[in-house]
């Protein structure tokens, strides 16, 4: 019966992992991609779809190198000493940087279609806190939480594109361009891309999938990608359908402008589309809640600590650090600016991080270390105040 | 050689019975009439005790010495009165020593009387008597009741008698004859009326523990149907039963069970959620995580799905563990109707707890925070009628609310004929003096029917008052933050129903872990034959219910056109 | 930190989550909804903001008929004037002792007289406005501003309702010409398409809707005439209930509910742009002087029908065209195919040879045949 606490389904995984990365470019996505590659979106889309297949055949092959330990269990063996430190504090920046930026982008959203006269920080608090609760119990009930809401939140999504169809107007939009164009292809797909970062934390969950269900959740993470791709491509399709590409690069969050085109006459909520934005910002705190947990799982086998109370305490000090640095932002253009300037730096340590660490596993397994033990010492919250074992 | 002790407790109770003696001369004084009495007592406890500590186990067995087990009987129980302690002869000519101790009104009148006392006293005896020869004759020919044990030890001898067996002891026999004489005052076996339904099985339990077992075993009649017996309570004794299915039943959750039910320590146990409520993990868990039904299809039922029913003397609700969310949502009038029926009424009670727990935040959030999302014409039809109302939406809901639960409870408290009546002040003279007052609008009067209406259809009544208390969160949600706030809310429910767990069972199941092949007894009801397998959130040693059961072939009564009729 | 300094700290904590988060919740009588909101020039170049509300008479009886509650009027109007939209707004909500919301606006109303920079300013300010439903109904009129959102309707009791009750029934109107902020908003940065709207003109018994104003770079480029705007709601799939007027050997014809599907194409031959417009319409007879039921007859409605929409239709277009006056997607497509070909385009347009086409098929003939 403990299975139950402990371990996570291979649905459950594919939904974490598609929670962990759905929430951050769901509100932006696809204005740098149509601002930057035009007519030829549909390539970048299909560009950013690959770089992303690869980022996680190279992601599993690092979860795979010790399926039962965590990113950073791994990386003290891989990488002893200064090493294993300067990577933890990058893949810790790493994951400090998301959450603000998710917050951040929610926050102003609300502030601009739902509650105009409220304070920014007010939403930033709430947001943070209740991404704190969610976290508090630890993964299982994190994913239990997920689960139940990401369905429902998902279908609703997925019917309002189809309630979007009749406000397609602008056909021709929709068709990808005949001559394609390399480099403004490029460099959307390049900008775009952040609406797949977050499929950085496949080694941090996947020590808790069953090792016999590990095959299953491999190939659930293609899939989970597939039908991402799927859901953008929807975006994509709606929102140049619907909004003309010029006006559509003009608007902050070109999904909600367009979903809030949707109004059913009749129902007791008419503006069912404006609705979603809410849904959707359900999305951003379950990213941010992944975030939180990521950010206290990474840290905690730095400082070679696994009991629950230490969880909490260091993933409240996180949601602290989050909360006051998204109280620096003032206003969703600075928003913008921050994620273009740390966007790349993401980019370029999750992908080169994964070779590196694929190298030196490889080749430490030729020249083995003796003082580094070989397996066991997961770092995995115990749910208990035991001692950690190490 | 006495000891020490032995010999201080000796003087005491020297002096004392020489002050007993003083005193008693001077009874007609009346002044000190009280204290006599009470002197009285600790003269008989003293002797007891003088006479344990000399006997050479300290006294906790009956030596064969009737006087002592008289004295020892009444200062049991201070000199209560339902206690019966006769003294009489065995047999015509032996005429040999005995005592009869019971409990008037717990032990059956017919069976002492004429199975055991009459037929002692009437015994022809013949032979020069001895004690082993008495008591053997008297276990093996004379008494006729049918359940008859044999005992030594006092605490066992005061426990049964104290619960309705009547005990005969033979002068010189250090061996009490324990017979099984029960027989309480009970009510008849009721109709379940707290989980009433309109199909089905009617039978509810009734207080007495052994007939509740009876009950049960009418229902199940097989031998995996254990029941543990346990006692709790360190005064008050109170047996309780342990029920599960042998085979079916995951050992390791009985073992948790057991583990917990044997850790109550408490004085006095008088009802079943004394025992229930040492039972979760979190104390102060807002939602229940066992259910307590005296309906006995259902515990019947339960039990037939792997969960554990714990049978609390005296409390005709057993607690049934362990439970999910959905569990509380279910009841026996589901599985006595149609599938398409069972699963509307689920369904039903779903929307209905929606609609109680949101319908009021939403009417805030709508007409206080988020007015863009209502339909124009409803607005304005909301505005309309809000015109002359001086409060703020969020007040005229806390009002509404407020009334809600006075009515609710002053129903609960009163008879049932005034609480109709009752339901009539509230529904039209609180409902429809308090439009005309101005102090909340006509639309408010209807979400606060609708929301009285979805809290109190839940078919468990203890998983309406967490949402009782949810629904004041959602409330300050709505009022803060509108629609947003709501959202905010509900996955904060979520990931605390997350976090639950009862007994290893994640309280979300099967929806969060997903569990699909669970569904379909769940928010749906699927038809009978399609349940075949045991839901897998008490993990079930076995999962099959039942076997697998294609629909008949099609059967033609009449015979085919052109055939002869036989 | 002692336990005091902590509760301290608390309730600081929550009294200002209490004061700051909800300053949103303010209650719909707290508010006052502006149902229809107009635009129109002011003397100096300024801009004015004319504002219609519910009264509580028009509240307490928002779905009653109109007829008999003539008694006190269900609206009222406020006006806001100043050098840009957010003075105007600024100048109106100093006048009202509620918080002007926009949440539930139903109707935009912009005067065809408004400058382009004011309906640049407009357009954009109205983008901002987060909370603005932006699936109002969008119009504009030549009239006085202040005097359409005044005008009473017969049969709808809150005037501002009298537009959206309209455009809610698709197939209601004659030509459904449903414009919404949205369509304002996007045509600012179409780079070839022209935005048009529905005109909207108060009459006796209430409003007409019918001409379509053309814009051209914030400008009103043309207003079209109720039949132009017929004519051009065929081509643009929009006309429901068309009417050709015919003659029968001296007698009058009427073929009633003409709509038209159309299918736009466009192809370049020798460096011309050839625009193709086939238009498969439907229609019923109701107004026939003889019986109807001899072939030849349909036959020659069928072409009388094809030939009166195609040679208007080519003409408006093609006038329409010189002016380079583009309300179709054609330009849209072309320029997001081509990125740098917006001047070609501009330049084909206006010598584009318009090719009609139609095919007529007459549905009901009613019983009398």
């Amino acid at each position: 019966m403990r299975e139950t606490t402990r371990h996570i389904s291979p649905l459950q995984y594919a939904i974490l992992e598609s929670t962990a990365f759905i929430g951050i470019g769901i509100f932006e996505f696809p204005r740098m991609l149509v601002l930057q590659a035009g007519n030829d979106a549909w390539w970048g889309l299909i560009a950013d779809g690959a770089a992303a297949c690869l980022e996680i055949w190279l992601l599993l092959k690092v979860a795979m190198v010790d399926p039962e330990e965590t990113l950073l269990g791994m990386a003290r063996r891989i990488w002893p000493g200064p090493g294993y430190w300067a990577f933890g504090l990058i893949d810790n920046l790493v994951h400090l940087i998301l959450p603000v930026i998710a917050l951040t982008q929610f926050t102003y959203v609300i502030v601009t279609f739902f509650l105009p006269d409220t304070t920014p920080w007010t939403i930033e608090l709430v947001m943070t806190a209740m991404a704190a609760y969610i976290a508090w119990w630890d993964l299982p009930a994190l994913v239990r939480t997920i689960q139940v809401v990401y369905i429902p939140v998902m279908a609703v999504s997925i019917g309002m594109l189809i309630l979007l169809i009749p406000h397609i107007t602008n056909t021709y939009a929709i068709w990808p361009s005949a001559n394609l164009r390399l480099y403004p292809t490029m460099l959307g797909a390049l900008h775009t891309f952040y609406i797949f970062v977050g499929f950085e934390s496949i080694p941090l969950f996947w020590p808790y999938v069953r090792r016999q269900d590990q095959p299953r959740a491999r190939h659930y993470t293609y899939w989970v990608l597939a039908l991402s791709c799927v859901f953008y491509a929807g975006i994509l399709a709606a929102t140049l359908g619907s909004e003309n590409p010029w006006y559509l690069v003009h608007l902050e969050w070109p999904g909600i402008s367009a979903l809030r085109l949707i109004s059913v006459v009749g129902l007791l909520l008419d503006k069912l589309g404006l609705l979603v934005v809410v849904f959707w910002g359900i999305l951003s705190l379950f990213f941010i809640s992944i975030r939180f947990w990521s950010l206290t799982h990474a840290l905690l086998p730095m400082v070679r600590q696994r009991t629950i109370t230490w969880y909490r305490g260091i993933m409240l000090g996180f949601a602290l650090t989050v909360f006051a640095i998204a109280l620096l932002v003032p206003n969703v253009q600075v928003a913008d600016s921050w994620i273009a300037r740390s966007v790349p730096f993401v980019l370029l340590f999750i992908f080169v991080y994964p070779v590196a660490f694929l190298g030196t596993a490889a080749w430490r397994k030729r020249h083995p270390v003796r003082d580094i033990p070989l397996s066991g010492s997961v770092h995995r919250i115990d749910g208990q105040s035991s001692p950690g074992r190490h | 050689m006495p000891s020490p002790q032995l010999g201080a407790a000796a003087r005491i109770a020297h002096t004392l019975v020489n002050l007993h003696r003083w005193l008693a001369q001077r009874r007609s004084k009346g002044q000190v009439s009280d204290l006599l009495n009470a002197l009285e007592a600790l003269d008989a406890s003293v002797t007891v005790a003088l006479h344990e500590l000399n006997s050479s186990d300290g006294g906790m067995r009956f030596d064969g010495d009737l006087n002592a087990a008289r004295t020892h009987l009444q200062a049991m129980v201070d000199k209560s009165p339902d206690l019966i302690v006769r003294s009489f002869t065995v047999g015509n000519a032996w005429r040999w020593p005995a005592l009869i101790a019971f409990v008037d009104g717990l032990a059956a009148n017919q069976m002492i009387d004429q199975d055991t006392v009459q037929r002692l006293m009437d015994a022809p005896s013949q032979d020069t008597p001895t004690p082993g020869m008495v008591f053997d004759a008297a276990r093996t020919q004379l008494i006729t009741v049918g359940h008859l044990t044999t005992t030594t030890a006092w605490p066992a001898i005061e426990t049964k008698v104290l619960s309705g067996n009547t005990a005969v002891f033979l002068a010189g026999n250090a061996s009490v004859i324990l017979l099984d004489t029960v027989k309480y005052p009970a009510r008849a076996i009721p109709t379940a009326n707290i989980e009433p339904a309109v199909r089905g099985p009617q039978e509810a339990f009734n207080e007495v523990g052994l007939t509740r077992m009876d009950q049960l075993r009418r229902w199940i009649r097989s031998p995996s149907l254990h029941f543990d017996a346990h006692t709790v309570g360190v005064i008050s004794q109170t047996p309780v039963m342990v029920a599960y299915l042998d085979g079916v039943a995951n050992n390791a959750l009985l073992a948790q069970v057991t583990d917990r039910v044997e850790r109550v320590k408490r004085d006095v146990v008088t009802r079943a959620n004394d025992v229930a409520e040492y039972l979760p993990e979190q104390r102060f868990g807002l939602f229940p995580q066992y259910r307590l039904s005296d309906r006995v299809d259902w515990v019947a039922q339960e039990l037939g799905q792997g969960k554990i029913a714990i049978l609390v003397d005296n409390d005709p609700f057993a607690i049934l563990l362990p439970m999910t969310l959905v569990d509380f949502y279910k009841t026996s009038q589901d599985y006595s109707v149609s599938w398409w029926d069972g699963t509307l009424v689920r369904l039903i009670r779903l929307v209905a707890l929606l609609i109680g727990l949101y319908l009021m935040p939403l009417y805030v959030a709508l007409t206080a925070v988020n007015l863009n999302l209502m339909p124009t014409m409803l607005l304005l039809t909301i505005d309309g009628s809000r015109l002359g109302v001086p409060f703020a939406p969020v007040v005229e809901v806390i009002i509404m609310y407020i009334i809600i639960e006075l009515l609710h409870e002053a129903a609960n408290r009163l008879p049932k004929e005034l609480a109709v009546t009752l339901g009539t002040v509230g529904a039209v003279v609180v409902g429809t003096a308090i439009v005309k007052a101005d102090i909340v609008d006509d639309v408010m009067i209807i979400c606060a029917t609708l929301t009285a209406l979805g809290l109190f259809t839940t078919p468990s009544f203890e998983m309406s008052t967490p949402w009782r208390w949810l629904f004041w969160l959602m409330l300050f949600g709505a009022y803060a933050l509108g629609i947003f706030g709501i959202l905010l809310v509900t996955v904060g429910i979520v990931a605390y129903l997350a976090s639950l767990e009862s007994f290893g069972v994640p309280y979300l199941s099967p929806f969060g872990p997903f569990r699909t092949e669970s569904w379909a007894d769940s928010w749906i009801r699927a038809p009978i034959p399609n349940l075949r397998r045991r839901s897998i959130s008490a993990r079930p040693v076995v999962r099959k219910a039942a076997a697998a059961n294609t629909p008949p072939e099609r059967f033609h009564l009449h015979p085919p056109n052109g055939s002869s009729r036989s | 930190m002692k336990l005091g300094q902590r509760k301290l700290i608390r309730l600081a904590v929550l009294a200002m989550l209490l004061l700051s988060g909800c300053a949103d919740n303010r209650p719909l009588n707290h508010r006052a909804l502006v149902l229809a909101l107009g635009f129109a020039p002011a003397p100096r170049g300024q801009i004015s903001m004319i504002f219609q509300i519910p009264t509580p008479a028009g509240l307490a009886r928002p779905s009653m008929g109109g007829g008999k509650g003539e008694s006190s009027p269900t609206t009222f109007t406020l006006v806001g004037t100043g050098p840009t939209v957010a003075r105007a707004f600024s100048s109106a909500q100093a006048d009202l002792n509620k918080d002007l919301y926009f949440g539930q606006l139903q109707t935009l109303i912009l005067s065809t007289h408004l400058s382009a920079r004011q309906f640049g300013d407009i357009a954009s300010t109205l983008a901002r406005w987060g909370t603005l439903d932006k699936t109002a109904y969008t119009l504009a009129t030549p009239a006085n501003v202040p005097l359409v959102l005044s005008t009473r309707s017969k049969t709808t009791p809150l005037a501002p309702l009298y537009v959206s009750t309209g455009f809610w029934c698709t197939h209601c109107p004659v030509v459904d010409l449903k414009r919404q902020i949205w369509n304002l908003e996007q045509a600012q940065f179409a780079p070839a398409q022209d935005l048009w709207l529905p005109g909207i003109q108060p009459i006796a018994v209430g409003f007409q809707i019918q001409p379509i104003v053309l814009y051209r770079g914030n400008r009103v480029a043309r207003i079209l005439t109720p039949h132009q705007t017929t004519l051009l709601g065929y081509v643009l799939g929009r006309t429901n209930k068309g009417t050709v007027d015919l003659r029968w050997h001296g007698r009058r014809v009427s073929v009633d509910s003409l709509r038209a599907e159309p299918q736009l194409s466009a192809r370049w031959q020798r460096s011309r742009l050839y625009l193709h417009v086939n238009l498969t319409v439907t229609g019923n007879i109701y107004s026939f002087p003889i019986p109807l039921a001899v072939e030849p007859r349909l036959t020659w409605l069928d072409q009388a029908v094809k030939h009166v929409l195609t040679v208007q239709c080519r003409a408006l277009l093609q006038s329409l065209g010189r002016q380079g006056l583009d309300p179709f997607q054609w330009g849209d497509a072309f320029v997001w195919q081509h990125p740098h070909g917006l001047k070609t385009w501009l330049h084909a347009y206006r010598h584009a040879v318009w090719i009609i086409s139609a095919h007529v098929q007459l549905r009901e003939l009613g019983d009398n045949t």
